[in-house]
């Protein structure tokens, strides 16, 4: 250890490091802990062959070259299910994955690791919609605002520049008839660019003399955001803001943080005080040795994510509360893609290729608070026609009768000849993911299954069945996405129909006034902390949920400070 | 050779034949597209390279901890059981569109038997859990949310299989986190018109506002 902890912070995903940097800037000892591997770490050279070091506390140690050769760009190496280094899972690619048991059709995507899930994020950081925190939440959406302006200085946040595909899209939307919303705070409908965590492109990036050597600062538009992102001349200037490159270095910096990987708190120990409980510190198992250890400190925080915080709590025998795992949101996506003309695109975009891999994964976006989102997609083919075309809640697209009253031409899975085809047309294909603004529902979360069970206790069982009002508001964001596609030239419509088991913004499962009190510190456990997108009272009406949990966790880490340290 | 090793060596010829057959159905060979996309490079990528990624992936998905000790649990054979099932009850239904090849069906298996256009309709059975649940083998047997969990898995590794180069991995000789690519693994990159990873694209155009207000 490198110092006396006064505070230990499970997780270093979206939010874990947030608490630890803020917490480290006024002079509190921290400890983070993180499940998964630490990449671009000169103490673990070889994050998924050998152990390496313990932790690390010193600036010094990151390292550029390590992160280039952990980095790939193929989206294989990256994000395989089971080798991927983005995967869900233990540092050694030895182990099996985490189990989770969800008896439905889709797939936890979730990454461990120092950076967590941000690793593979688009970096998309529009704040909530202001409605949907006043009227749900125990605090307000203007308390909220000095955080957002904070974590957008720090990380930074920046306006996204457009490639032929932004500029399809917005033409689409404004032909449509949509206003351009150019205010942070939105509360009515229309299209923006993504306000996102990249910082932006060198202005003479497309004179003939620049050079894309891999070293250079700003985003170069290689879109490879989802596979962890190794543009930049060091580790603190990577383009995309991934905590591993932003609030890490920045935590290390204050001198009062340590970082331990390969770690997975399995308990949260706890004393007796006054009528309750009150937090002490936490067991955690080394996924290299199997190692039990224990750490005591005065507060610990759970930012373990939406699935394993709840889990943690149930796993500690923690007090019994009617919400702790309960009411998860996961903005029920949806995809709409449109396949274009050449000759119509030359006229649009002067370009006869979309091109959905260049640029920012996702860098345009559509509000519509009361109903949800609507973000550009572009990625690479693996994962494009994975998400696009094998994943559908209405089943095989050749046994369905298509409605001729419906916006689209194809729906559902799409398999054999047509498979072919339609991927042959990747390069003028533009497409949409819909994020549903959908409903806290007491009866959908996180449970124990009753008795399946990996090293580090009983695995998550997840539930999730959207609403009629969630699907009817899906749908007509659908409608919506397809008439922005049909407007910007489209030939053919193509919908998805993902099944609601697609599990990528895990959200709500510990919420704020519930689980929690408004500084999130838990109600039935003393000095026991939540800074994850589990303590999000709800969905935030579609947003991406990282920057509110971000700027949550900048205040927390205040209230922890002011409550406990004062 | 004992019987125990003759009845194995006979299980894993069947799963991988299954797995061909499926794949075969889903993602088929690109010769045929040749015509249309005249001005195009088709590159073949074989499906017999897809169905050794999807089986070594569904046997390496997962696994139980009981006692403290972690087992790995193969799913690629019960995985080809169960497509078996549910392609013999739509034999047994007279719902497949296509005469079943009796001599695939007494070599192989049903689900192989299938014309491919069968096989999906096999597979859209078991989505639609229209399968005599209590005829599936273990850990499939009356699992209902176990069975379109993993149904869909298949339809996911097949296409991310496919066009993110995970075929082109050499599954003859894997070894975990040291993967070398093969002469596959860009074929069907080259089939959709994406070059690979890139350093950075000279494609900026511009913002679309000056900045953001509050």
């Amino acid at each position: 250890m490198c110092k006396e902890v006064d505070v230990i912070v499970i997780g270093a995903g979206g939010g874990g490091p947030v608490v630890a940097k803020e917490l480290g800037e006024k002079g509190i000892n921290v400890l983070l802990l993180e499940a998964g591997p630490w990449y671009g770490n000169k103490k673990w050279k070889n994050p998924n062959h050998e152990h390496g070091d313990i932790s690390c506390c010193k600036i010094d140690d990151l390292s550029k070259e390590l992160l280039n050769e952990s980095f790939t760009c193929y989206e294989n190496d990256m994000n395989d299910i089971i080798l991927g280094k983005l995967r869900w899972g233990t540092a050694d690619l030895n182990q099996n994955l985490w189990e989770r048991n969800i008896p439905q059709e889709g797939f936890t995507w979730q990454t461990s690791g120092v950076g967590g899930s941000t690793l593979h994020y688009f970096a998309n950081s529009p704040r909530a919609y202001p409605i949907k925190i006043d009227k749900e939440w125990p605090i307000s959406y203007k308390e909220m605002i000095p955080y957002y302006e904070k974590v957008e200085a720090t990380l930074p946040v920046s306006q996204a520049p457009m490639t032929s595909k932004e500029e399809l899209f917005f033409f689409g939307a404004k032909k449509a008839g949509w206003q351009l919303i150019k205010s942070l705070n939105v509360t009515s409908p229309g299209y923006r660019p993504q306000n996102n965590a990249i910082l932006l492109p060198n202005p003479n990036i497309n004179e003939s003399d620049f050079t894309f050597d891999g070293n250079s600062e700003g985003c170069t538009l290689c879109g490879h955001c989802v596979n962890g992102c190794r543009i930049g001349p060091s580790i603190e200037k990577v383009a995309k803001r991934s905590t591993l490159v932003s609030y890490v270095p920045y935590a290390l910096r204050t001198g009062k943080v340590e970082i331990r990987p390969n770690s997975f708190v399995i308990k949260i120990l706890t004393e007796k005080y006054k009528d309750g409980l009150k937090a002490v510190g936490v067991k955690f198992r080394d996924t290299w040795t199997g190692k039990i250890e224990e750490i005591k400190a005065k507060v610990v925080v759970m930012s373990a994510g939406a699935i394993e915080t709840p889990r943690l709590w149930l796993n500690s025998g923690l007090p019994n509360n009617q919400w702790v795992g309960k009411g998860i949101t996961n903005h029920w996506f949806d995809c709409v893609s449109g396949i274009f003309d050449e000759k119509d695109l030359i006229k649009t975009i002067g370009n006869e290729k979309v091109n959905p891999y260049i640029g920012q994964n996702s860098a345009a976006r559509f509000d519509y608070p009361g109903l949800g989102g609507i973000q550009g997609l572009g990625i690479s083919p693996g994962l494009f026609s994975t998400i696009l075309y094998s994943v559908s809640d209405v089943g095989y697209s050749f046994l369905r009768k298509n409605d001729a009253k419906t916006p689209w031409d194809i729906e559902g899975r799409i398999v054999g000849r047509e498979l072919k085809e339609v991927m042959i047309e990747y390069p003028r294909t533009l497409s949409l993911l819909i994020l549903t603004d959908d409903q806290v529902n007491k009866g959908n979360g996180v449970e124990l299954d009753t008795y399946l069970r990996d090293e580090h206790g009983l695995i998550p069982k997840i539930k999730y069945h959207p609403s009629n009002t969630d699907r009817q508001k899906r749908d007509k964001l659908a409608a919506i996405s397809a008439d922005i596609l049909k407007k910007a030239g489209a030939k053919k419509i193509i919908r998805s129909n993902l099944p609601p088991g697609l599990f990528i913004h895990i959200q709500s499962t510990m919420r704020i006034g519930y689980v929690t009190d408004s500084n999130c510190e838990a109600l039935q456990v003393k000095r026991l902390f939540i800074a994850d997108n589990s303590v999000l009272c709800n969905c935030l009406g579609g947003p991406n949920p990282t920057l509110t949990t971000q700027a949550l966790a900048t205040r927390t880490a205040n209230k922890i400070s002011g409550i406990y340290f004062s | 050779m004992s019987l125990l090793k003759i009845s194995k060596i006979n299980e894993i010829s069947h799963t991988n034949e299954t797995f061909k057959a499926l794949i075969e159905a889903l993602a088929p060979e690109s010769q045929n597209l040749i015509v249309k996309y005249e001005n195009r490079i088709l590159h073949e990528v074989s499906y017999q390279s897809v169905y050794e990624y999807e089986i070594w992936t569904l046997n390496h998905s997962l696994s139980q901890t009981i006692l403290k000790i972690k087992f790995n649990i193969n799913l690629a054979n019960p995985t080809a059981k169960m497509l078996d099932k549910a392609a013999k009850q739509l034999i047994e239904s007279k719902n497949n569109k296509e005469p079943v090849n009796s001599d695939i069906l007494r070599k192989i298996g049903d689900f192989a038997a299938l014309a491919p256009s069968d096989r999906l309709l096999a597979i859209d059975l078991l989505e639609k859990l229209r399968v005599n649940l209590s005829s599936l083998p273990i850990p499939f047997w009356n699992n209902a949310g176990f069975v379109l969990l993993i149904v869909g898995e298949l339809m996911m590794l097949n296409t991310i299989g496919y066009y993110s180069g995970g075929h082109g991995y050499d599954f003859s000789n894997l070894k975990i986190g040291a993967r070398d690519k093969s002469e596959n693994y860009y074929s069907s990159w080259k089939e959709v018109g994406y070059p690979g990873p890139s350093k950075g694209y000279k494609c900026l155009k511009g913002y679309l506002i000056d900045k953001f207000t509050e």
